[in-house]
């Protein structure tokens, strides 16, 4: 028996039975190709590293399933068809890192929901008082839902002092919470000057 | 002298209990330079057999837009 992981970026405008719709579909046509899904977590709607399809937002979905002979092609050309999913990503795992289903779908569609008219309101408040309020409004919006890892890299800060020495590009290291608020620019952008 | 003042430890080494993988992308984040560049691992100290998980964990999640591939520094 093999275990798989995928993860799907949903299109953020999906409204829940929309959303609910979608995610059903996707473990019927995982169980018609033999796959038998353990998991689904649904992280909710978060801040997109980069411009996936010029949305800045993703609903993220994280299935485990398992299967002895899924065609991960067929799956993902299924995947790849579908106009509400932006991006997704299947890679093999290993037995230890099945997660336990700790709620079931509609609970997690439900508190997702609330989360986003949280997220919403927050937003357009932060928007109406001031421009430069947007970046922060983007940071709250990506620290929610997932727990935060517990443990801290003691060595990293050190580390990137004695770096800053010799390379300032590395200096803010510790500080790469900020590295996911805005979008990244164009590869091939070149300096201004 | 330069970077190297004194042996580091792999955090991941010392603390088994850490798991590399690329959902955990907050950790993964002090890897990072601020343009989303991975940091060697003999400035970090993690050690090669980590710093090749790192390496993977940090590409996945740049995949799936977890993590930046670029930043520019200048915004």
């Amino acid at each position: 028996m093999r275990y798989y992981e995928s993860m799907i970026i949903i299109h953020p405008a999906l409204e829940t039975n929309r959303l609910k719709d979608l995610i059903v579909g996707i473990h019927e046509n995982l169980k018609r190709k033999g796959g038998n899904v353990i998991t689904t977590e649904l992280w909710g709607r978060k801040r997109l590293a980069y411009l996936i399809d010029k949305q800045k937002y993703g609903t993220y979905l994280l299935l485990q399933f398992s299967g002895e002979k899924i065609r991960s092609t067929d799956f993902n050309t299924d995947l790849e068809h579908d106009a509400d999913i932006l991006a997704y990503m299947t890679v093999k795992i290993e037995k230890e890192q099945i997660r336990e289903q700790e709620a079931d779908l509609d609970t997690q569609i439900a508190g997702t929901a609330r989360e986003e008219a949280q997220t919403q309101s927050s937003d357009t408040e932060e928007k109406a008082e001031e421009k430069p309020a947007e970046e922060t409004a983007g940071a709250e919006a990506d620290t929610e839902t997932r727990e935060p890892v517990s443990t801290v890299v003691e060595d990293v800060p050190e580390a990137a002092e004695t770096q800053q020495e010799e390379a300032p590009a590395v200096s803010e290291t510790t500080n790469a919470d900020t590295v996911i608020e805005t979008e990244p620019a164009a590869p091939d952008e070149k300096p201004e000057d | 002298m330069g970077f190297i003042t004194q042996r580091k430890i792999c955090p991941f080494c010392e603390n088994r209990e850490m798991v590399i993988d690329y959902k955990e992308y907050r950790l993964l984040r002090k890897f990072l330079t601020e343009q989303g560049k991975i940091i060697p691992g003999f400035v970090t100290g993690v050690c090669a057999k980590h710093q090749r998980r790192v390496t993977r964990a940090v590409k996945r999640a740049r995949n799936i837009a977890l993590l930046p591939y670029t930043r520019d520094v200048r915004e």
